[in-house]
């Protein structure tokens, strides 16, 4: 019966979106080879540049805030743009978590072409059997598969963290098959658990839907390529997973493509990329979260509201929850990643934003970054 | 002598914390992390040896990388025990060997 509930839900969510969803956006700028600029000046820009680069910490103790890229797009245009500490514009990034969402696209892309849909058994696409054939592609979309999974970093006892030991440990040979190996410890798609665990399963499994021809080759193939992201690199594991999780890296001027990809709806110069509906869908609170069963989790962690492998500005009255960022409109849905690394997109401002950082300490505010952004947007003239 | 058995007293006093979830110790962990992303900080972003040292540097600081720029290979070791491995492979960064 849950899974019945669950399934309509998908249906029903995905059918709204599509009603939602126009066709591809007309008259609004892209960007060719490069973005074009239109930087802004002024006193707002002086503010950004105190808040954003100002070191307020020793650098060898990794205090404070410690951003080492921000690439500001309103209207298809750079109108700020600022590096620092040994980064130039022409340096990857290391996207950490914000990688999760380019797998989403990916995932897209994947459904867009026939290849598996979100109601999918990953049994279908991935060597697996038993419990496991109960979760779905969409489960995973949602960090809803109830696999038994520890998100710990830095914070607590490496030796307890399932992250940790997927990376770097006993698990990083073959990632997808460690995850698979926990085991579940929920039902699936009845409760959201943020995991990276989820998220290489995920990645197993659309290869495993693509076949051999298209495995190695879909990240440029389904995203890199069509937006142009030519610094983009996706590290994998020792048996080729992608690890979808953690490892993308690009510029942040390319990291502002796949912002703007989904700023335009999944659309690229007129073209799409991410098949209709599919970015409403992704920014809607997500089935497994909507389970109700994280809300104490979720509370207590004032975290954002996690979609589908993006994460939304939504409020959630009923739980007396307000906005994440409550400087931004709650048409604000982000990537987020481990030490800063963010892409924001506002819908409604014509507006992407992106940081790359290495803050080892939570202090950075990004209701304040954001403000300082959307001041910049209003002040950029027509 | 002192110099040999210390590290050797360390690296089983870490490998003794482990157990309760994931068979893996600090100091294994730390010269796998150290490979991978030294090599991804050096040959994928691209930056310094300094500034890849200080982006690389974790708790327990127990793992010494050596590179190999010309194969673009990098080889960790912590406390004369464990060694990782990790190699550039293109657009697809570095993984471990």
């Amino acid at each position: 019966m849950q899974r019945l509930v669950l399934s309509c839900c998908v249906v029903a969510s995905l059918l709204a979106a599509r009603e939602a969803a126009a066709a591809c956006p007309v008259g609004v700028t892209w960007p060719a080879a490069d973005w074009p600029e239109a930087l802004a000046s002024g006193p707002t820009v002086a503010a950004a540049d105190e808040y954003l680069f100002t070191l307020t910490g020793r650098d060898e103790d990794r205090e404070g805030i410690r951003t080492d890229g921000v690439v500001i797009v309103h209207r298809g245009r750079v109108i700020y743009e600022r590096y620092a500490r040994g980064y130039a514009r022409h340096n990857r990034h290391l996207a950490w978590s914000v990688s999760k969402s380019f797998l989403n696209a990916m995932v897209g892309v994947g459904v867009g072409r026939g290849a598996l849909t979100v109601d999918d058994s990953i049994c279908d696409h991935y060597d697996a059997d038993g419990e496991l054939c109960d979760i779905t592609v969409g489960d995973l979309l949602d960090w809803g598969s109830g696999l038994d999974w520890n998100e710990g970093y830095e914070d607590e006892p490496y030796y307890l963290s399932s992250v940790i030991a997927m990376l770097y440990g006993i698990g990083s040979g073959d990632m997808a098959a460690f995850v698979a190996a926990q085991g579940l410890a929920e039902t699936p798609g009845t409760i959201y658990r943020y995991s990276s665990g989820d998220t290489v399963l995920l990645s197993a499994v659309l290869a495993g839907a693509l076949g051999p021809d298209l495995a190695d080759d879909y990240p440029w193939e389904f995203i890199f390529d069509p937006i142009g992201m030519k610094s983009a690199m996706f590290e994998r594991d020792q048996v080729g997973t992608y690890v979808g999780s953690s490892y993308v890296y690009a510029t942040p001027r390319d990291l502002a493509r796949f912002g703007y990809l989904f700023l335009r709806d999944g659309c690229w110069d007129g073209q799409r990329i991410v098949p209709e509906g599919w970015v409403a869908a992704s920014t809607q609170p997500n089935p497994s979260f909507q389970m109700g069963k994280s809300y104490e989790h979720f509370l207590r962690d004032g975290d954002a509201v996690p979609g589908r492998h993006w994460w939304l500005n939504l409020p959630i009255p009923e739980l007396a929850h307000e906005r994440r960022w409550p400087a931004a409109p709650p048409d604000t849905f982000a990537g987020l990643g481990h030490w800063g690394q963010t892409i924001f997109v506002v819908p409604s401002a014509d507006l992407v934003l992106v940081r790359t950082a290495d803050d080892r300490e939570s202090g950075f505010d990004q209701n304040r970054y954001l403000e300082l952004a959307l001041t910049l947007a209003a002040e950029d003239s027509p | 002598m002192t110099r040999r058995v210390l590290p050797l007293l360390v690296a089983l006093a870490l490998a003794g914390c482990n157990g309760e979830a994931y068979d893996n110790n600090d100091a294994e962990l730390a010269v796998r992390q150290k490979a991978k992303e030294m090599c991804s900080c050096l040959f994928v972003m691209e930056l310094t040896e300094q500034e890849c040292a200080a982006w690389t540097r974790v708790s327990p600081n127990v793992a010494k990388a050596t590179i190999d720029r010309e194969n673009q290979r990098v080889h960790a070791v912590a406390l004369g025990f464990w060694a990782a491995d990790a190699r550039f492979d293109g657009r697809h960064g570095c993984v471990h060997d």
